[in-house]
């Protein structure tokens, strides 16, 4: 064991590859810095983006909205950006904070990410504005109801500190003082550094003190700061003996202490003690990485001693994690106005990056020319980078790439200086190299940018072509007028093909055809309010085309297409013939079009329902073959097997009488059927029977071949029953036949090979496992492979085990169970076996799987001592994966002792999510109810300066609750409305009172807002998240009194319910029949661009139906429209509450004569879909006999005379729901009963259905379409009662025609019945 | 207009350098075949195009004259010019037309 712990601490000599892709030290690796913040003031943050497209990742941002996720997301979104870069861009940052803001409420956390990412992970950000923009969220978030606790403050003494911000350290005291917030050791300590940068040991000293006399302890890093302080105040003998101090308090002087003497030499331009420090670092167990080197470099170019810089570059040992950190370096030297240091940085970027660029033309220093643009610096002075980079051949085009950023961060003046160079140097320059300049000038319709813009191309030399003008140019002008003005006034030729072929190409899509060709075709007065005869137009627009096709056939066919485009659908159908014949003049003149626009004319013609016009034959004859036999098959396909296979199926839990089933039916047996029969014996291990059925299925039918489950599960009887080769037979022929592998499939296969395995069957295992793999039958994966190992560690033979998982890797590429496989060997201390089992894991999977399954490995078996010593090997990172499975095993096992020292082990793990695995332990805690530990945690997570997630915060939460412990810090809103908690505002002296709201319990909302009231009358001010929250609470059970919450609401100024609370008041107040106040509200919440909920909307609208408010419902309407975002509302929830209205006031005409018009006026835009079904249920709930009489009426008349028969549909449905069936039979009409037929063909009581339908014809005097049904009623075999036969004589004899069947006798009761008009 | 229906021979080119536009790729693919159409995509947004085209050759002689060289080096760059795929299907052809029309 002692042998391979060396092996694993060697790895840190090692020249081996694992070495370089180390990273670590100990100021954190790059994640940690987002997460702690512990670095020092330097400079650092990395641009490493290349060319990139648009910011596609960011654009998403804006819609997200659900704050649940949203620190998540926030967190990972700058997570992913500081591993990646080491840096967080403006950017991304604003947007994040503005999307918090606008989601309201930041909490706790969100507000100490944002104000952590203020600092050094800003270096691209001057520091000045770096500090702006933390106060200014820190007031915002303030604003918005974030309360702060002492890691806020912290965070942002820490940002001062990076920022070099100048502040007085009494008054922040004073500040959190007045705030009610403890500052703690972190506090004093950084307050101290603040001091030290000023050189202030006098205050530092004061601070000192006090942290001493509350007997807080002296960290490695208040001395750092001593180190700073001294030499800042020109001791650089007290900044040195600081060292000698530091150890004799028992404390080692750490990197980070060098770095700060070294720092101090370097303001110095101390060239030679500065050697002789890193001579003595060198003699140390500290070493100095590059990062720390590059805070030296920093220093000395700040302090204007960059001619010193190259001596201590050279001594960068390029370790991983060079390129993003000298990034960083170079783009805050840029910012900070070193730029010149910062190209001798970066000239000595390893060329490394040129192999990326796959072949193509080196393009080393983007990031570089990009600041520097945006930095707005000189452009000499960039042209001088540029050509260095090129003649060194860094960069192939540096000056077009710097022309680029130009463009892409729209610097207008820039760009047209470094175009003017590029042109000196012969390079082309472009018409679209303009384009990114006009897109935002275009769009703002900002004319005189653009015409800036134009003046820039003029000068050099650049004529705008037909695309500049047409799509960037002219757009933003109201006229062409004022567009040929505007280039007059510039002395811009207005005869340019460019713009000319453009002033027509947009005349022509504003369809403005007298614009066109002024001297031709003004005379002809051609405009759309006097529109000449089609002939004419043809005419014109032939001749317009004539003459544009002496420009470019480019013109010719964007005039096409905008003429098609700006003729009506009506239109071109009117004039297909014209048209057709205009196309062919234009053919016979030999004007071609080109391809693109071509089709884009074709989908137009299409779009209109002409698209015979161009000639074009899309019909595809393919699809319509596919389909007919589609259809053919599924009318064939109706085979009496089905419910037999169904009947098996319920019977297969008795075996016997599903087998008798099959005897009795045998002729009618299914391939289906047989599967289940089989699948029935299999489970039962009724082998035989199961190879019998399976015989005789395919004896029926060979070509039927059972599914992967049958076989399967055969496989698997055949092989419990060790008849092993019929078990290969059996996959054999699975692959022979084709069947059909699914992942449900592989998982029956794992489990056969399982059921192998926990027999200790290793012959079996391996014959199956084999079978499976060379037939392909499922790839081998770990799982799949697992069961090789499991049989020889059931047999207990880990030598065996060891062999079978090494074969599993060179066969197939996994390692199965390898972990139980290493646990076994450490357990039982088999060295030999276990250093076999490394180096054959390190050699197939690397070193760094190999250090993790051994450290498993150790935990697993209790050796943490063992283990820290495998997880501390440098440049191990994070595998959030594995550290995963590991604390979900020990949460389960309920191992706490091991997951907290992994927990603890993995602090300085490179890449560690420390809130993920501090969240294990309070799952754990959680599950065994342990509020002390939980509380421990929280202090390990203050002092390890983790953020916490908001999940994290509330588990915690949580358990403190449920054991009676008081929360000390604000707790995250739990998103289910169920249950809302809150902490009350820090703002409190006096309590802090813990307000938790079940809403299931009524009352207790009372008693919340008792509490509030309660906290008020001792003039505590809240915050508006809590009455949010019970606002909202008391909203969601409607016991409120309206006056409550208004009273609540006013009492905080600018107090404003969010979207979900007013769309619950809405509800409320209509619940309450209080549909005026809902509908003030609605429109409140719309003046103050809040957007109602769907359901409060239709609620709102159904009560002043129900009140009769017509007007009312209309301005709901007209206020639905002019929201942005449409709720999607059906239009029928206006009209048919209008007409619940009118029938509300009695006035049953408008009612129905409103509803009328929805299905008399054309197929608008709700069409026969349009339900009134509303109207009926309400009507019929109401035993509103009137007014049901009318719409009946109603139904009817749309029914017979408009063909509409949606109407009467929903009155039957309603009247069939109301249990009024024989209402329902009246109102049967001819329509009606068709629409019934066709809505369910499948109707089988014919027998009733066709003698109503003969009452319709009757009552509509409609002989032929009787005789028709009578026809039908004979052929379908339907028997016509003596009522129907009657009722088709009347008719007969009506229409003076000879009843062609005997009359049934005349009865009385049917006499009366056909005279009727029911 | 009925030619214009017949089979297009489409290649499809990507990694192209903003600095390069319609015109140049015309020009460029000019020398393998008649081109008949050149489609290079802007973004409205950025002002850049999406530094991929479409160049439409009249015959196929055009086409595979293009796809025989290799590499298509332009103003330093290396393009990558494969058969354009789509274009074959019928239907496909009219949802690129929505796209860039």
């Amino acid at each position: 064991m002692a042998a391979l712990l060396r092996s694993a601490r060697l790895l840190k000599f090692s020249p081996s590859g694992f070495l370089q892709r180390t990273g670590t030290n100990r100021n954190g690796p790059q994640l940690s810095r987002l997460y702690s913040g512990a670095i020092g003031g330097k400079g650092s943050g990395v641009c490493s983006r290349q060319i990139r497209g648009p910011h596609t990742d960011e654009s998403s941002l804006g819609v997200r909205s659900k704050q649940a996720q949203q620190f998540d997301w926030a967190l990972a979104k700058l997570d992913s950006s500081v591993r990646r870069t080491g840096r967080i861009t403006k950017t991304l940052l604003l947007r994040i904070f503005h999307d918090i803001c606008r989601t309201g409420y930041p909490s706790g956390n969100q507000a100490l990410l944002l104000l952590r990412s203020c600092g050094s992970l800003l270096p691209e950000m001057p520091l000045a504005e770096r500090t702006e923009l933390a106060h200014r969220i820190w007031d915002k978030l303030q604003e918005l109801g974030a309360s702060y606790d002492a890691s806020h403050y912290n965070a942002l003494l820490k940002v001062y500190l990076q920022n070099e911000f100048k502040f007085s350290p009494t008054e922040f005291l004073a500040k959190m003082e007045a705030a009610g917030v403890q500052p703690n050791r972190v506090t004093f300590q950084r307050l101290i550094a603040a001091y030290c940068h000023d050189g202030d040991i006098e205050g530092a000293s004061t601070i000192l003190g006090f942290m001493k006399s509350k007997d807080l302890p002296i960290t490695e890093a208040v001395f750092n700061s001593l180190v700073t302080g001294h030499a800042r105040a020109g001791d650089m003998e007290s900044s040195e003996s600081i060292l000698q101090v530091m150890k004799g308090a028992g404390i080692e002087p750490g990197p980070d202490t060098y770095v700060a003497l070294l720092n101090a030499y370097a303001e110095r331009g101390d060239m030679d003690k500065i050697k002789q420090t890193l001579e003595a670092v060198e003699n140390t167990d500290t070493s100095l990485m590059d990062r720390d080197l590059m805070q030296v470099v920093f220093s000395l170019s700040k302090a204007g001693h960059q001619q010193h810089v190259p001596e201590i570059v050279e001594r960068m040992r390029h370790e991983r994690g060079y390129v993003p950190d000298a990034m960083n370096l170079c783009l805050s030297l840029i910012t900070q106005g070193q730029e010149d240091t910062a190209f001798t940085v970066l000239k000595t970027f390893p060329t490394l990056q040129q192999e990326t660029q796959s072949g193509d033309s080196p393009t080393l220093g983007n990031f570089f020319l990009r600041h520097c643009v945006n930095m707005d610096k000189p452009v000499d002075k960039v042209a001088r980078y540029c050509k260095e980079l090129q003649d060194s051949s860094y960069h192939a085009t540096p000056l077009q790439f710097t022309l680029y950023c130009c463009l892409e961060a729209k610097k207008t003046a820039t760009a047209v200086e470094v175009m003017k160079m590029m042109k000196e140097q012969g390079q082309p320059i472009r018409p679209h190299y303009f384009w990114p300049l006009l897109t935002q000038h275009a769009k703002d319709q900002n004319t005189t940018g653009i015409m800036e813009v134009l003046k820039g191309m003029q000068e050099l030399d650049v004529p705008a072509d037909v695309e500049t003008m047409s799509f960037y140019v002219l757009p933003a002008f109201p006229n062409i007028d004022a567009a040929r003005d505007a280039f007059k006034e510039m002395g811009c030729s207005l005869e340019s093909e460019g713009f000319l072929s453009s002033e027509m190409r947009s005349e022509a899509s504003s369809g403005n055809l007298a614009g066109l060709i002024p001297s031709a075709l003004l005379s002809l007065s051609l405009t759309h309010t006097q529109p000449l005869s089609w002939d004419h137009v043809l005419c014109v627009c032939a001749r317009i085309t004539s003459l544009l096709s002496s420009f470019s056939t480019e013109a010719v066919s964007y005039f096409l297409y905008n003429l098609m485009d700006s003729m009506t659908e009506a239109e071109v159908q009117a004039q297909e013939d014209k048209l057709r014949q205009y196309f062919n003049q234009l053919k016979s003149m030999g004007i071609i079009i080109p391809g693109n626009i071509y089709r884009g004319i074709r989908n137009l013609l299409d779009s209109y329902h002409v698209p015979e016009l161009i000639k074009v034959s899309i019909l595809d004859g393919k699809v319509l073959a596919l389909e007919s036999r589609l259809a053919e098959l599924k009318a064939d396909s109706k085979p009496v097997g089905a419910t037999l296979k169904q009947l098996i199926l319920t019977l297969c839990a008795e075996e016997v009488q599903a087998l008798e089933l099959k005897k009795q039916h045998e002729a009618d047996m299914v391939a289906g059927s047989y599967a289940a029969l089989i699948h029935l014996c299999c489970r039962h291990d009724n082998v035989e029977e199961a190879l019998n059925l399976k015989r005789e299925l395919s004896r029926k039918d060979s070509s039927v071949s059972l599914d992967s489950s049958k076989y399967v599960a055969l496989v698997k009887v055949l092989t419990k029953q060790g008849r092993l080769e019929e078990a290969v037979d059996m996959l054999k022929e699975m692959k022979e036949k084709e069947v059909v592998v699914r992942d449900t499939t592989v998982t029956l296969l794992f489990h056969v090979l399982n059921a192998a395995a926990m027999k200790g069957d290793v012959v079996a295992v391996r014959r199956l496992q084999d079978t499976i793999f060379t037939l392909g039958l499922a790839t081998p994966t770990a799982n799949l492979c697992s069961p090789l190992v499991s049989a020889h560690l059931e047999t207990k033979d880990l030598g065996g085990a060891l062999e079978a998982a090494m074969e599993c890797q060179k066969q197939y590429g996994q390692l199965p169970r390898i972990h139980d496989v290493i646990c076994g060997l450490v357990e039982r201390g088999d060295t030999e076996l276990l250093q076999k089992a490394m180096d054959f894991v390190s050699q197939e999977r690397g070193e760094m799987t190999m250090l993790y399954d051994l450290f498993f490995a150790f935990m697993q078996t209790g050796r943490h001592r063992e283990a820290r010593k495998i997880i501390e090997t440098p440049g191990l990172r994070a595998r959030p994966g594995r550290l995963q499975w590991y604390a979900e095993k020990c949460i389960n096992g309920n191992q706490m002792e091991s997951l907290e020292s992994m927990v603890d082990m993995t602090a300085k793990l490179f890449e560690c999510d420390r809130d993920e695995l501090y969240h294990y332990v309070l799952r754990l805690c959680k599950d065994t109810n342990d509020w002390r530990k939980a509380e421990a945690t929280w202090t390990k997570m203050q002092e390890e300066n983790v953020i916490p997630r908001e999940r994290t915060l509330r588990i915690l939460a949580d358990i403190l609750k449920s054991n009676g412990q008081e929360v000390p810090f604000e707790v995250p809103e739990v998103k289910k409305p169920s249950e809302i908690t809150y902490c009350s505002a820090t703002t409190s002296k006096h309590s802090s009172p813990f307000i938790s709201i079940p809403s299931n319990q009524s009352f207790s909302q009372i008693k919340a807002y008792d509490m509030l009231k309660d906290i008020e009358r001792k003039g505590v001010t809240l915050g508006p998240a809590p009455y949010d929250s019970l606002i909202r609470a008391l909203l969601l059970t409607y016991v409120c009194s309206v006056c409550l919450f208004l009273s609540a609401v006013g009492r905080i100024p600018g107090f404003k319910l969010n979207d979900i609370a007013n769309s619950l008041l809405i509800i409320t107040q209509v619940k309450r029949g209080l549909a005026k106040d809902g509908m003030s509200t609605l429109k409140s919440m719309l003046q103050g661009d809040q957007v109602p909920s769907k359901l409060s909307v239709t609620r709102l609208v159904q009560s002043l139906g129900s009140h009769g408010d017509v007007q009312g419902i209309q301005e709901v309407e007209v206020l639905m429209k002019g929201l942005g975002t449409p709720l999607n509302l059906s239009s029928m929830v206006f009209l048919n509450n209008t007409a619940m209205a009118h029938i509300k006031n009695g006035d049953l005409d408008s009612a129905v004569e409103g509803l009328e018009a929805v299905y008399t006026q054309g197929d608008g835009p709700q069409g026969p879909a349009a339900s009134m079904a509303f109207v009926f249920r309400k009507v019929l709930e109401e035993n509103n006999g009137a007014a049901l009489d009318k719409l009946s009426a109603m139904a009817e008349r749309l029914a017979n005379h408009f063909s509409s028969y949606r109407a009467a549909s929903d009155l039957f449905l309603q009247l069939l729901e109301a249990n009024m069936v024989e209402d329902a039979k009246f109102m049967l009409a001819v329509g009606k009963i068709k629409t019934l037929m066709t809505l369910i063909p499948d109707f089988t009581e014919k027998e009733t259905l066709y003698p109503y339908l003969m009452k319709c014809y009757g009552v509509d005097n409609d002989l032929v379409s009787a005789k028709a049904l009578y026809q039908q009623m004979q052929t379908e075999g339907v028997e016509a009662d003596e009522l129907c036969l009657k009722r088709l004589a009347v008719l007969y004899r009506n229409a003076g025609e000879t009843v062609p069947f005997t009359e049934p006798p005349v009865s009385n009761y049917v006499s009366e019945l056909c005279t009727m008009r029911l | 207009m009925a030619g214009s229906s017949k089979k297009v021979y489409e290649v499809f080119v990507s990694k192209i350098p903003w600095t390069l536009a319609s015109k140049e790729m015309k020009d460029y693919f000019g020398q393998f075949g008649q081109v008949k159409k050149c489609l290079v995509p802007f973004d409205k947004e950025t002002g850049f195009h999406r530094g991929f085209c479409w160049i439409g050759y009249t015959s196929e002689e055009g086409l595979n004259n293009a796809l025989q060289k290799d590499p298509h080096v332009l103003e330093g760059s290396t393009l990558q010019v494969q058969r354009n795929r789509k274009v074959f299907l019928g239907q496909k052809t009219n949802k690129e037309v929505v796209e860039t029309s």
